[in-house]
């Protein structure tokens, strides 16, 4: 197995895929498939066609996220290209609209194209959905109900400059908004690792009335009153800065917790978050205590990945953009912490909004504000 | 992390609060994501039976080739211990299936059993809901289209609370929508407010009962009406009303009760109320009773030789002679020509005079109103003794009646021919000049072609009653002063055989009835109403029909223009071998010159 990464900061949208297509290529040889990260700013259909030529690849799948990660750091503006080459490494892709009101029939939609032909018993399936569209987790369930437990999952919701405008999602067969990406790839062993490095505070709350996104009571009573009298009396106006860094943790089997990001206030004081919260569940109120304790938990997910694969030759990265808004100029240094934990074996990704990953090769979740890193190699 | 004891708390409030999301799909995905997140289940199934004992199988992570967990039971091939089966409540509405790739521990199953315990409650309170669902939806399609039942509800404060479209037909839709206006159109009002009031203080179901409503128009309406009082903790929240429209059962039922006491045909009451009637003064014991029986004389004849419209004619006047006589008492029509008159607390004397008031009366009836006379036999009955029945007293009218039918029939001869002839001449006093002249020229002739005494008898009887069959002719036609239409004559052809029937019914009249009929036929057969030609044509018939001619010709009848003799003379002649006898036309001619010619100047 041979990867290649190549990024370019070119503002040009052919001149940065070129570049970065052709470092790629140049790494690994000809690909069986090729990851495409990009950002805003760029003419999304000219870097697929001019990735596509450069490199010749057969597959592609790809997302624009906040912001590219590359090996010198996070860039707000760019194109990276990971192209994974190697006899055994065969690849599926599939890009489907996103169904509002019936997620989990995309989802199974999206698993059943990423099986057709030749049988897959086993492999990993990259996700990319829109990080703006649908009940994203709902949508995973459905590709789970069709795929299985054999599969191990990994990926994150497309974004933006942070506009929440359009997103974008790609396969070798074009670029789409509102719509699932997804990569099943086999012939090569990937391990992923999640951690947020979030702590609760305060006593429990308990969600007692929610449709989808849509949170309306918390405690049986208006979910934002709730929200504000837990943080001193917050106004609407302070809600968004306040939500960044307060979001709700509901819990897994392992007592970790999932974070769940609010994103807006709505009617009657309800609040919209990102992905959909739980009917019913027990949740807390979350906070980051420094960049350390999230850069710590980012290296832990990571050392977990990176001991799951015997003989580890890349990493993919999908971290989200507020983490690495919260955390600045500690972002970097965070990157740089798992460059050095990985030992100079490549990585790219991009900022998401919202991962999807599993533990213990469950069903896949998805997350928000968390750290995923998924560690490619072989077992051999 | 959260620590042991507070996630296991965490976790038991999140598998016991577990509530409809408002589809079997979403349930199922609600219990995914729990299953999943709480107990990293890999494959789930949900199994639901309905009430129609279909089952439906909803599954997660077998892949693309779903399976019945029932039937293949996918988890008896794996380790037990990673397999979570459970029937979802007694008797089973459902199965739950779960399995992850290790072991559930103790206190694992132990969350699992209460979440398959909160999954059963929620799916018994679904089917539950789904049936009341149902209910009330049967139960509003019924109230809201019930045919002919209007009904509505309301509360304390008359405020209409449900309603349907019937009840808008009966009590209008204004009514509705001003709270308690409805009230206010039931009558009697006040009756129907204190019945309110015991219904909301009781809590009783008022039994149908009969109401009456006023229409937006202001008409009456009847109303079967039922009051139902609905009970919440035993106190009453709101009454439900039932209405149905029964103002045309009504009429029909007065209807019948007036056909069941009077006598369609006089009006009067009928024998089935007489009988009621005398047992209702039995049970009273109202004495003394007096009964007063009348019966019509010779209605047989009248509906034999006239029909029975000139029969009931006449039962209908006798009815409007007693009513004109008794108009404060009872009258009934207690037989086919028998009529009897009701005195409570009148003694002989008094029932006797009212009886000859009666007859007095019948005589001035008579005068004004018929063209049949009108005669009755009557007779009366007392019964003074409260232990005998009124019954008595009609038997002894009856009887009294029929022993002054046989008394006044013997002094008078009454005879049905007779006592039509003296009213048709009473009525039509040119009928009877007509038959006088036609008597005495009918006489002449009959002397002059050499009839026997006998004959001449039969001749002369003839010529006074050979118009009697008018009698059964319009008043117009008899009083008509201009030509007749042909309708009109046509009519007027009955009475020739008018004439017969009575005749044949009437003793005097019987060995006339013959030549009665044929004195319009022709001596070339072209007469009516049998077409009889020349000697076929009863002798005293033809000498009838020359006399007849004669005079009508010369006596000027009204619409008949005087023909003078000479010119009369001469269409007999003419009419001598075609319309009369020739032969008697030749000795009546002869006669009349005779006679000078002209025997009526």
């Amino acid at each position: 197995m041979k990867v290649g990464v190549g990024y370019s900061l070119h503002p040009d949208s052919r001149e940065a895929a070129r570049k970065a297509a052709r470092f790629a290529v140049a790494r690994s040889g000809p690909p069986a498939l090729t990851f495409l990260f990009t950002t805003e700013g760029y003419n999304q259909e000219e870097i697929l066609e001019t990735v596509v030529a450069e490199t010749g690849t057969p597959k592609l799948v790809g997302a624009s996220g906040a912001g590219i990660i590359t090996a010198e750091g996070i860039k707000k503006h760019g194109v990276g290209v990971v192209t994974l080459a190697g006899e055994r490494i065969t690849a599926r892709t599939a890009l489907v609209e996103m169904l509002n009101e019936r997620a989990d029939e995309t989802g199974r939609e999206l698993a059943e194209r990423l099986l057709s032909g030749q049988t897959l018993e086993e492999g990993t399936v990259f996700v990319f959905p829109d990080g703006l569209a649908g009940n994203i987790a709902r949508m995973l369930r459905g590709i789970y109900d069709v795929l299985g437990p054999r599969f191990t999952y990994a990926g994150g919701g497309t974004g933006d400059n942070m506009r929440f405008f359009r997103t974008y999602q790609m396969t070798e067969t074009g670029v789409a908004s509102g719509a699932v990406a997804a990569a099943l790839v086999a012939g090569c062993s990937f391990a992923t690792g999640i951690g947020h490095g979030w702590e609760p505070f305060g006593p429990p709350l308990l969600i007692t009335r929610t449709k989808g996104k849509v949170v309306f009571e918390i405690d049986e009573q208006p979910a934002f009153r709730v929200y504000s009298r837990r943080l001193g009396g917050i106004t609407g106006e302070e809600f968004p800065d306040c939500a960044v860094r307060h979001p709700l943790g509901v819990p897994d089997l392992s007592g970790r917790f999932i974070i769940r990001d609010p994103f807006k206030l709505g009617a009657n004081d309800s609040i919209e978050f990102v992905t959909e919260v739980p009917y019913r569940a027990v949740a807390y109120l979350m906070r980051y205590t420094s960049p350390e304790s999230l850069i710590r938990a980012a290296l832990e997910a990571t050392v977990q990945a990176r001991n799951a694969v015997k003989f580890p030759g890349f990493a993919l990265i999908f971290n989200c953009v507020s983490r690495s808004l919260l955390m600045g100029e500690h972002a970097d240094r965070e990157l740089e912490a798992i460059r050095n934990t990985l030992g100079g074996l490549p990585v790219a990704g991009f900022l998401t909004f919202g991962e999807v990953g599993s533990c213990a090769s469950g069903p896949p979740l998805f997350y928000n504000k968390t750290f995923l890193i998924a560690m490619g190699g072989t077992s051999l | 992390m959260m620590n042991p004891g507070a996630l296991e708390l965490a976790f038991l409030y999140e598998v016991s609060s577990l509530a409809w999301p408002g589809s079997e799909a979403d349930l199922f995905d609600e219990v995914i994501e729990k299953a999943v997140r709480l107990f990293g289940v890999q494959r789930a199934a949900l199994v639901l039976h309905d009430d129609t004992g279909q089952s439906t199988c909803y599954t997660w992570g077998f892949g693309r080739n779903k399976v019945n967990v029932l039937k293949e039971r996918p988890g008896q091939n794996r380790n037990p211990g990673r397999v979570y089966l459970k029937e979802l409540g007694s008797p089973p509405l459902g199965n739950l299936y779960l399995e992850r790739n290790e072991d559930f521990l103790e206190n694992e199953r132990r969350l699992l059993d209460v979440f398959s315990g909160r999954l059963a409650n929620i799916l018994q309170l679904h089917i539950w809901e789904r049936k009341t669902r149902k209910l009330k939806e049967r139960f509003r399609l019924v109230f809201e289209n019930m045919p002919m039942v209007g009904a509505l509800s309301f509360d304390r404060e008359g405020r209409i609370l449900h309603y349907n479209r019937e009840v808008q037909k009966i009590l209008g839709q204004g009514a509705l929508l001003k709270d308690g206006d409805w009230f206010t159109r039931i009558r009697p009002a006040a009756d129907f407010q204190k019945l309110l009031t015991r219904t909301w203080e009781t809590g009783q179901v008022v039994e149908p009962g009969e109401w009456q409503i006023q229409t937006p128009e202001g008409d009456l309406r009847w109303a079967l009406l039922t009051l139902v009082p609905v009970k919440q903790d035993e106190k009453v929240e709101e009454v439900f009303c039932m209405i149905i429209d029964i103002t045309g059962r009504k009429q029909m039922e007065e209807e019948l009760r007036r056909l069941s006491i009077f006598d369609s045909l006089t009006g009067l009451y009928n024998r089935n109320y007489f009988e009621q009637k005398i047992r209702q003064l039995d049970e009273e014991g109202v004495r003394p009773v007096s009964v007063i029986v009348c019966d019509v004389d010779g209605l047989k004849p009248v509906n034999d030789c006239l029909g029975h419209r000139q029969g009931d004619e006449l039962l209908q006047k006798a009815a409007a002679l007693i009513r004109e006589v008794f108009p404060g008492e009872e009258a009934f029509r207690v037989g086919g020509d028998e009529f009897a008159v009701i005195l409570p607390a009148r003694d002989r004397e008094a029932a006797q005079k009212a009886c000859s008031i009666l007859m007095e009366t019948r005589e001035k009836f008579n005068m004004g109103h018929t063209v049949v006379p009108l005669s009755i036999s009557a007779g009366v009955g007392v019964t003074e003794n409260p232990r005998r029945s009124v019954y008595d007293a009609y038997k002894q009218a009856d009887d009294e009646m029929y022993r002054d039918k046989l008394q006044r029939c013997a002094a008078e001869r009454y005879d049905i021919g007779r006592s039509l002839l003296a009213a048709l001449f009473r009525n039509y006093p040119h009928i009877e000049r007509h038959a006088r002249r036609v008597k005495e020229l009918a006489g002449l002739l009959g002397k002059a072609a050499g009839l026997s005494t006998g004959e001449m008898d039969n001749l002369l009887l003839l010529a006074e009653v050979h118009d009697i069959g008018k009698v059964g002719l319009p008043d117009h036609i008899l009083r008509k002063n201009k030509p007749l239409t042909k309708d009109e004559e046509e009519e007027v052809k009955r009475h020739c055989e008018l004439g017969y029937r009575i005749a044949r019914c009437s003793p005097a009249l019987n060995q006339v009835a013959e030549p009665i009929l044929q004195h319009h036929e022709r001596w070339d057969g072209q007469g009516y109403p049998q077409g009889l030609k020349g000697e076929e044509i009863h002798l005293l018939s033809r000498i009838l029909a020359i006399a007849d001619a004669y005079e009508a010709m010369t006596a000027g009848r009204p619409g008949q223009k005087v023909t003078f003799t000479e010119k009369a003379m001469t269409e007999l002649r003419q009419g001598a071998g075609t319309r009369f006898d020739p032969h008697l036309v030749e000795i009546f001619l002869k006669m009349l010159q005779e006679e000078n010619g002209d025997i009526f100047p």
